[in-house]
């Protein structure tokens, strides 16, 4: 019952993420914290956490949601319901437009859609952000400062990024916040 | 945007299974006739690369650009605008529909799902291993992933901006006209990110925002 239900959810959030794993992030924090309960806002942070840092298409943090849910088959189902939703309307797709031969508006409606995008990445990031702000409000502006600085000037590639920003982290809760 | 080559996209690539060589001399010729294409075993490694190594969404696309475009000819600069184009509308996530819409273009249906399966699968076990092996309840590593979260918000709210840039970009404020367009297209960002943070469901706001969307831009 879980599986389909994960298959159908991973599905239907795949189809309507605009922008990847950033679309999608709030929709699960509805579906798997809000509405079912089937994970913590913590919980589902470790995965798109995990996710950002596996190589390939991030959409991989849903297989981690169908993990943390229902072991491996709970996976299994996520992975096919994340994957095959764009298959299908490739699939179809592609015979329909090769029929059809130009699409002149297809660039503007891709133009169009940008603040959508803009939108579901923003309320991505603005959720995380309650996330870690309520984990704890001065470890994230001091690594999130210091992080800004040194991306915006172009010292360390995304993944080191990551990788360096949850060193700091860990070093200020052993050094600085020992209770 | 010659429609010429977007018409012959298809008859153009399904003879990249079979051709291996020829002289790239003639490539820049309208339909590229006689360029060197991408062999099936070459985008199936090609999709396996990026599933082992490709990190990040933003640094994939120009990787695509590069093997398909620069590299082999294998499509015109054009066509590959429109299947980017094509891969953005649709709905889903771009990567894997870009990847099933020119794989199955190029190679057929088979391939090009190999093709989406090289890409996804590596990361999925190498994520999984990662949950698996490490002990994620542990207080150092809660506060490395506390860590990697700030990082990645960085990261995204970075994206955000540049993405936020790009939409005045495409409406100079030169043209008061246009100004308003930014704006709405500000509104409109700003309603889809409160009313998902309000949690209505995704696919309300994904149905009333391209509403919006399409709205501003054909009309204002």
């Amino acid at each position: 019952m879980t599986l389909v239900q994960l298959f159908w959810v991973c599905f239907q959030t795949s189809l309507v993420s605009f922008g990847g794993v950033h679309g999608a992030l709030p929709e699960w924090q509805r579906v798997f914290v809000a509405q079912h309960g089937w994970l913590t806002n913590e919980q589902l942070m470790e995965s798109y956490v995990v996710g950002q840092l596996a190589p390939g298409p991030s959409m991989v943090v849903a297989v981690l949601l169908g993990q943390k849910v229902a072991g491996t088959p709970g996976a299994c189902a996520a992975f096919l319901g994340t994957y095959s939703a764009p298959l299908v309307f490739a699939l179809l797709l592609a015979r329909l437009l090769r029929r059809v031969r130009e699409v002149p508006w297809m660039h503007r409606v891709e133009l169009a859609v940008r603040p959508l995008v803009v939108g579901f990445m923003a309320a991505a990031a603005l959720g995380i952000l309650r996330t870690q702000w309520n984990a704890g409000v001065l470890p994230l502006l001091l690594i999130g400062a210091s992080a800004a600085v040194t991306y915006r000037r172009g010292w360390l590639r995304p993944v080191p990024l990551m990788l360096s920003s949850g060193a700091a982290y860990w070093l200020l809760s052993t050094l600085v916040f020992v209770r | 945007m010659e429609s010429s080559g977007t018409a012959s996209t298809g008859s153009v690539l399904e003879r990249g299974a079979e051709v291996g060589g020829g002289d790239g001399s003639g490539a820049e010729q309208s339909g590229a006739s006689s360029a060197i294409a991408l062999p099936a075993r070459g985008w199936l490694l090609f999709h396996l690369k990026i599933g082992l190594f490709g990190f990040g969404h933003g640094a994939v696309m120009p990787m695509y650009e590069r093997a398909l475009v620069r590299d082999t000819k294998t499509l015109t600069e054009a066509q590959f605008q429109e299947a980017l184009s094509v891969s953005l509308v649709l709905p889903g996530p771009s990567l894997i529909t870009l990847s099933m819409y020119l794989g199955k273009q190029l190679y057929g249906s088979l391939i090009g799902l190999l093709g989406v399966l090289c890409m996804c699968v590596p990361g999925a076990l190498w994520a999984l291993l990662i949950v698996y092996a490490i002990p994620i309840e542990h207080p150092a590593v809660r506060a490395l992933f506390h860590g990697f979260t700030v990082g990645a918000l960085v990261l995204l709210v970075d994206m955000v901006w540049r993405m936020q840039r790009a939409l005045r970009a495409d409406a100079p404020t030169s043209r008061p006209v246009l100004r308003h367009k930014y704006l709405a297209r500000l509104a409109i960002s700003a309603l889809v990110a409160g009313s998902l943070l309000a949690q209505l469901p995704m696919v309300t706001v994904a149905a009333l925002g391209v509403l919006g969307c399409v709205a501003v831009e054909f009309l204002a």
